[in-house]
């Protein structure tokens, strides 16, 4: 299906190793000016002749993902997530900077480098809306040019995995949305494609179909080794599925390492606090509320005598210490911070991440 | 070097050639869901045909009055108004995998960045945006009840038309009306650039409902404008006056075939030039 294009050099790797490289990738999007309190010759002009500007979606980002790797690509709405994804998949075009995908430049080779491919977007369908989903399956095996006996084993395949065996003669427009979320995988690996972007796949599904798509994930980045590509805004997908992670905010790229050592970026300790009832005016009560409100979390919840603090790392063992003296303290939990906190405070500005 | 450059040249062929009858396998396909989907709104279906004829049965009252009034129109009898009536209600050859008129408008799609799924796939984003529109059985659907009118005011009426001319009259209506469709995916196309482009497409709707009059009738400057510039007099005159054996063959199909090479060469290549400004942000 076509060689190699320009052979990148990023961080010192070469193409063949790599899946997926881009190197300064900049996109900018052209976006009406916002009307203020123009006057009027100014909104009549703006009407029949209206005015643009630049908006640029991604600054210069450089990105390098072995094949067989799952990586997570998140970060805030508006970050740059989805341009970024559309880029690496052909359907838009960069405004400069040089990508690589496969050893395909995906926009220019778009035809057939898509054979390579697959896609999944949690909030479009990419199969059709009023017709069983097996009739999907067959347009994708005759545009992925596969055969009717490759084809039955692969549906086969994943009626076993996905379990989408029964829904294969329901109308797309039928099924519930986890339903759905199987069917779009399944139509998006019929052609075993070597890399899979994934596009918020689990968006408002239950706990239970998000956990069915993980374990499909992971089975099949094991089992084949395919290129995972997955943005989310459910950091619980990057904890089940990723070994690293991307984060990106306002179009650039702020964290780019293994999720364990993100979470270690946030040197402070979660402690969670509960008190007893009824002893609400006795002094040593006091005292410890001296000592939560000290530390307490913002994102606490409201009950009074729940609390939640965030220590840092070398005074924990101290707070806790001086928790536990008091007899107003029912229970105590610590934990390290969980990854969706971590990454919240990353979004907020109050925790830099320095990535590898 | 000559054995080598007719080997690279057969496998070029070779190529093209299974890029072709895969893009034929995609077509067939799109035909047979069409039809899926067809089976699940067959009441809508015959509600439709039903709209259909008694929209035809108000333009032949209309054709009715004016002729009782006047005796003739610009020309027209009454019984040739009949054959316009009902030939100006054909859809072109080319709605049978190519709706843009009726379906959700092409610009809509490039502004609400539904044209992701094509461009993620191997296949021509244009073909696959036609073909998805194939609608064989709505063609059936809209094709039948105005033939079968045709067929009858030809027989009632015993109009001078031959089974050749009728033929011919429809491929040449088909043409025009494919040249508009183009015309307007062309236009469609500007969206790409310079975002909602609705008027502009209402503009060109607006000019080609003059084709449902007998251009005939119209002004000289007029009847040249809808006759090569803005082709509305392709949708229903020109094919009428084939069909009755009153249109110079040779001219009227030369005329159509121009516009349709140059429309297409246009389409193409504004494609290939706003294309890259395609915005998809979000998801």
């Amino acid at each position: 299906m076509g060689g190699p294009v320009n052979v990148l050099s990023v961080h010192g790797d070469g193409p063949g190793n790599n899946a997926v490289i881009a190197r300064e990738l900049v996109k900018d999007y052209t976006v009406p000016v916002p009307g203020g309190s123009r006057s009027l010759a100014d909104r009549f002009r703006n009407t029949f002749f209206p005015r643009r500007t630049t908006k640029r979606a991604l600054d210069a980002i450089n990105l390098v993902v072995p094949r067989g790797q799952v990586v997570g690509f998140v970060g805030p709405n508006g970050a740059g997530k989805t341009t970024t994804v559309k880029i690496l998949c052909g359907i838009l075009t960069p405004t400069s900077g040089q990508v690589e995908v496969l050893g395909f430049d995906p926009h220019r080779d778009r035809y057939r480098y898509t054979y390579h491919i697959g896609l999944v977007f949690g909030q479009r369908s990419l199969l059709w809306y009023d017709i069983p989903v097996i009739e999907s399956l067959r347009l994708y095996a005759d545009i992925y040019e596969i055969g009717q006996d490759a084809l039955k084993k692969r549906i086969d395949r994943f009626s076993e995995l996905l379990d989408i065996g029964e829904l294969l003669h329901i109308p797309v427009r039928k099924l519930s949305l986890g339903q759905r979320m199987r069917a779009e995988i399944a139509a998006s690996l019929l052609h075993d494609p070597e890399i899979l972007f994934l596009d918020e796949p689990t968006l408002g599904l239950d706990a239970t179909a998000k956990e069915r798509i993980r374990g499909f994930l992971r089975h099949l980045n094991r089992e084949q080794g395919t290129t995972i590509f997955l943005t989310t805004h459910d950091m619980n997908d990057i904890e089940a599925l990723c070994e690293r992670i991307v984060i990106i905010d306002k179009g650039t790229i702020i964290y780019d390492g293994p999720v364990e050592s993100l979470r270690a970026v946030d040197r402070e300790k979660i402690i969670e606090v509960r008190l007893r009832r009824g002893e609400v005016e006795s002094e040593e009560r006091t005292r410890v509320l001296s000592l939560l409100e000290e530390y307490a979390d913002e994102t606490a919840s409201s009950d009074p005598a729940w609390f939640r603090l965030r220590v840092p790392q070398d005074r924990s063992l101290e707070v806790v210490s001086e928790l536990l003296l008091h007899d107003a303290v029912q229970d105590l939990n610590i934990q390290p911070p969980t990854l969706d906190s971590v990454i919240r405070r990353i979004y907020e500005g109050s925790l830099v991440a320095n990535g590898s | 070097m000559a054995h080598e450059l007719r080997a690279k040249h057969w496998r070029v062929l070779a190529e093209q050639g299974r890029v072709l009858a895969k893009h034929r396998r995609i077509l067939v396909r799109y035909w047979a869901i069409t039809f899926s989907s067809f089976s699940q709104f067959t009441w809508d279906v015959w509600l439709s045909i039903v709209q259909f004829v008694f929209y035809m049965c108000r333009s032949l009252v209309f054709w009715w009055a004016v002729t009782g009034v006047a005796g003739d129109f610009a020309g027209w009898t009454m019984s040739e108004l009949a054959l316009f009536t009902a030939v100006s209600y054909l859809p072109g050859l080319h709605s049978l995998f190519w709706n843009f008129w009726n379906s959700a408008s092409f610009s809509d799609k490039i502004l609400r960045g539904e044209l992701d799924k094509y461009l993620a796939r191997p296949v021509h984003p244009l073909f696959a945006l036609a073909a998805e529109d194939v609608h064989l059985a709505h063609f059936l659907k809209y094709f039948l009840p105005p033939l079968a009118m045709a067929l009858v005011f030809i027989a009632r009426y015993d109009l001078p038309v031959t089974g050749w001319s009728f033929v011919g009259g429809y491929l040449l209506l088909s043409a025009g009306k494919l040249v508009l469709t183009m015309m307007r995916a062309t236009a469609s196309m500007l969206a790409f650039r310079h975002g909602e482009v609705s008027g502009l497409e209402a503009l060109l709707f607006q000019f080609t409902a003059l084709g449902s009059y007998p251009v005939t009738a119209f002004p000289d400057a007029l009847r040249f404008f809808l006759g090569y510039l803005l082709p509305a007099a392709f949708t229903a005159t020109y094919p009428t006056l084939f069909m009755l054996g009153k249109a110079d063959g040779i001219r009227v199909f030369g005329i159509a075939a121009g516009l349709c090479v140059f429309w297409v060469v246009v389409m193409l290549k504004t494609w290939s030039v706003t294309a890259r400004d395609y915005e998809s942000p979000g998801g």
